[in-house]
């Protein structure tokens, strides 16, 4: 796994939106990594009193090693190092105005949120398509933008539900590193013990078998929308 | 009506849009226990840029979300909710899972739970309105569902722990927020 501080660290100098939001996006998980580890690390050891929840397994112990490995200088640098990084990066990206940047910005109408999603959904930035995920979920929905946003309601589903759930798993044929080393999965399978051969090995947990091909279904749209740089193609609402 | 009565009007706003995604909790960060925070109140988790927070929604929300599905279902804009060793509440978004920086502050709380907001709050809020356009709100109401995740912790025999989630359903509420005119305070 590459060094994230590395990557974040030259990133300070680019004048590239794409890999300036990929670098602060890594920068923030692994700030955040530094906070828990230490309850990892117990966890990881056997020692008593870590919050960590379920059994120790091999593939835990591994996917520890993992976090590890790819933010071992968050892990040793001083808070206030790894403060400085992570504003550097963001002060960059702001002082650029780089497009993805400026399309995290909530859009005052219809036109302006559908620009920033474009912005974001076709960048380079594996992260940056994540940030798009919650517009290009709602609109989606085959809600009426000018609706009230619908909650997440326990045991039921609804074809945004299906269609955020395609996204997360074509973003991972779109770039997004999903595979069982990558930082995503590793940290999934550490916190909970859920380890796979990818991060949404078991999407089709608590589905049912019409879920299934709908899911299935919007993700192809998805994929072609995004590939093409065509997102008429998406099933969006209106 | 004073200025201070409004802010209370553009808070209680404020919970609307919070309580309209589920909320998970609220979980009291005294009750995680150790020496890191035993002490910690709302202000020095700010300060720490909510390490308290990220470390609880880290241990209560991992046993919960243990599917793809619930996991996209959560980070469509579910909350969780924190009472402080001082009384405040607060809401925190649930920006991202899985991650290690999985929550964004969202707002504090005001509830008959939590104590009234300090003098330097109001204030803040208070310098806020002062810079807005003016104008004028007519009144609506908004009919929402309500619930909260609660969660019981268990030690196991081996030294680990064991962290259930319930969903707890308070059913649909109906708010109706007050028409409001908002009026500038020349500088």
């Amino acid at each position: 796994m590459k060094s994230v501080w590395a990557f974040a660290t030259a990133a300070l100098r680019s004048t590239d939106g794409a890999v300036l939001f990929e670098a602060k996006a890594g920068a923030r998980e692994c700030a955040g990594l530094r906070r828990s580890f230490s309850d990892l690390q117990n966890f990881a050891s056997g020692a008593a009193g870590s919050r960590v929840y379920g059994k120790l397994t091999p593939e835990r112990q591994l996917a520890i090693e993992r976090l590890k490995d790819t933010c071992k200088e968050f892990l040793t640098a001083s808070q206030a190092q790894v403060k400085e990084l992570v504003s550097g990066l963001e002060q960059r990206s702001q002082e650029l105005q780089t497009p993805e940047y400026k399309a995290q910005a909530k859009g005052r109408n219809l036109a302006e949120r559908r620009a920033n999603m474009e912005v974001l959904l076709l960048s380079r930035s594996p992260a940056a398509r994540d940030t798009a995920l919650d517009v290009l979920d709602r609109e989606m929905s085959a809600q009426s933008p000018d609706e009230p946003y619908k909650p997440s309601i326990p045991g039921q589903r609804t074809n945004g539900d299906n269609a955020g759930l395609a996204a997360m798993l074509a973003f991972c044929e779109l770039g997004k590193d999903c595979s069982e080393r990558a930082y995503s999965t590793s940290l999934r399978c550490a916190m909970s013990g859920q380890c796979g051969e990818s991060l949404w090995a078991d999407w089709k947990e608590g589905l049912s078998e019409s879920d299934v091909l709908a899911v299935e279904r919007y993700k192809v749209m998805i994929i072609n929308a995004i590939k093409s740089k065509d997102l008429s193609k998406l099933p969006v609402a209106g | 009506m004073k200025l201070r009565q409004k802010i209370a009007l553009f808070l209680t706003a404020g919970f609307i849009s919070a309580v309209l995604a589920a909320t998970y909790g609220p979980f009291h960060i005294s009750a995680v226990g150790g020496e890191d925070y035993v002490t910690l109140d709302f202000r020095s988790d700010q300060s720490a840029e909510f390490a308290g927070a990220k470390k609880l929604a880290g241990i209560y929300l991992t046993p919960l979300l243990n599917t793809a599905a619930k996991i996209r279902a959560a980070n469509k804009g579910d909350y969780i909710r924190v009472v402080y060793a001082d009384g405040q509440i607060a809401d925190f978004r649930i920006r991202r899972w899985p991650s290690s920086d999985a929550i964004d502050f969202d707002s504090l709380m005001p509830s008959a739970n939590s104590k009234h907001l300090s003098e330097e709050q109001l204030d803040d809020f208070e310098r806020r309105m002062n810079a807005c356009s003016g104008g004028a709100q007519g009144a609506y109401s908004v009919l929402y569902p309500t619930g909260f995740w609660g969660s019981s912790v268990t030690d196991l025999d081996d030294g680990g722990v064991l962290v259930t989630g319930f969903w707890v359903d308070t059913g649909l509420q109906s708010y109706t927020v007050p028409s409001m005119i908002v009026r500038c305070v020349p500088r």
